[in-house]
């Protein structure tokens, strides 16, 4: 029960994610605006493909895509980071 | 304000990197004498709201948008050291599967967003927090200065990378981020006021 109410809001979370996904700005960011500004942002190197480029799928860019980004992306930070929890906690577990 | 690769020096990407990895492994000794059994699973909600927030810009002024860091929400939900590694572990995975944030620049990413962002301005939280005895202000405050110092640390590696003069692009990254720093503090704000409304017990402080 407990383990469940997490999981609905990590749940929660991507679906307000998702639902707000269509209102977010497609503007640069701060530092790419800024990159523009000052003439440095042509030295932007591509070193490396990642699967999910840009938030979206490779022939999917559309909400869908997105979407489904949003969802691997939630998936995998709130995954790692609950492993990296169970591997830091505390070592005395006597009275569990 | 993910760094991308190509925008550093050699000399600022190794500096950083190794700055970064020593700091984290500092964090994971501290963390974990530190973390709760009940705040494993927090650790998940956060990184979920991190990565969340982080993909959902904002419009702003002159054609420019936003987004919040999360950096110190995290810190008041875990304490700095498990906060550091949950923002390290969104940078990473964006790095990786997302192109967010370039690969070589991961070092220089995790000491603006985690270390400066979260850690150092947990403990400028706690000082703002004895300082004007008000939680709210505090954390409105730190909220808003955890985005414009990550900016300002941003623009002095591009600096020392030899990218663009000091002059130039402190004052412009620290002024754009000092507005995008408003809606942090807001959402800061809310989430942390939210958290202790439903699960007191869970808010470090």
């Amino acid at each position: 029960m407990r383990q469940n109410r997490w999981l609905i809001a990590i749940f929660a979370i991507a679906l307000l994610t998702i639902a707000l996904l269509p209102f977010a700005s497609n503007l640069p960011d701060g530092l790419e605006r800024v990159a523009e500004m000052f003439g440095f942002a042509e030295r932007e190197q591509q070193v490396y493909y990642a699967p999910l480029r840009d938030y979206t799928l490779p022939r999917l860019e559309s909400f869908v895509g997105q979407a489904v980004a949003a969802l691997v992306g939630i998936s995998i930070v709130s995954g790692l980071a609950l492993l990296l929890g169970r591997a830091l906690r505390k070592v005395n577990r006597k009275d569990d | 304000m993910h760094i991308p690769d190509g925008f550093l020096s050699n000399p600022v990407m190794v500096t950083t990197n190794a700055g970064a990895l020593v700091t984290l492994g500092a964090a994971v000794k501290k963390a974990k004498g530190e973390l709760e059994e009940r705040q494993i699973p927090l650790m998940g909600v956060t990184a979920a709201f991190i990565f969340a927030a982080q993909m959902l810009n904002f419009p702003i002024i002159g054609g420019t948008s936003g987004h919040v860091l999360g950096g110190l929400l995290a810190a008041l939900l875990l304490g700095p050291n498990a906060a550091v590694l949950v923002m390290s572990v969104v940078l990473i995975v964006q790095a990786l599967l997302f192109n967010d944030g370039g690969i070589f620049a991961l070092g220089a990413n995790i000491i603006n967003m985690a270390i400066i962002g979260s850690w150092c301005c947990y403990w400028l939280y706690r000082w703002l927090a004895k300082l004007c005895r008000n939680e709210t202000i505090a954390v409105a405050i730190s909220a808003w200065l955890s985005v414009v110092l990550s900016a300002v640390a941003c623009a002095l590696e591009l600096t020392i990378s030899g990218v663009v003069p000091l002059l130039v692009v402190v004052p412009t990254m620290a002024a754009i981020h000092a507005i995008i720093g408003i809606g942090e503090a807001l959402v800061t704000v809310a989430a942390f006021a939210f958290v202790k409304r439903t699960k007191p017990e869970l808010v470090r402080g």
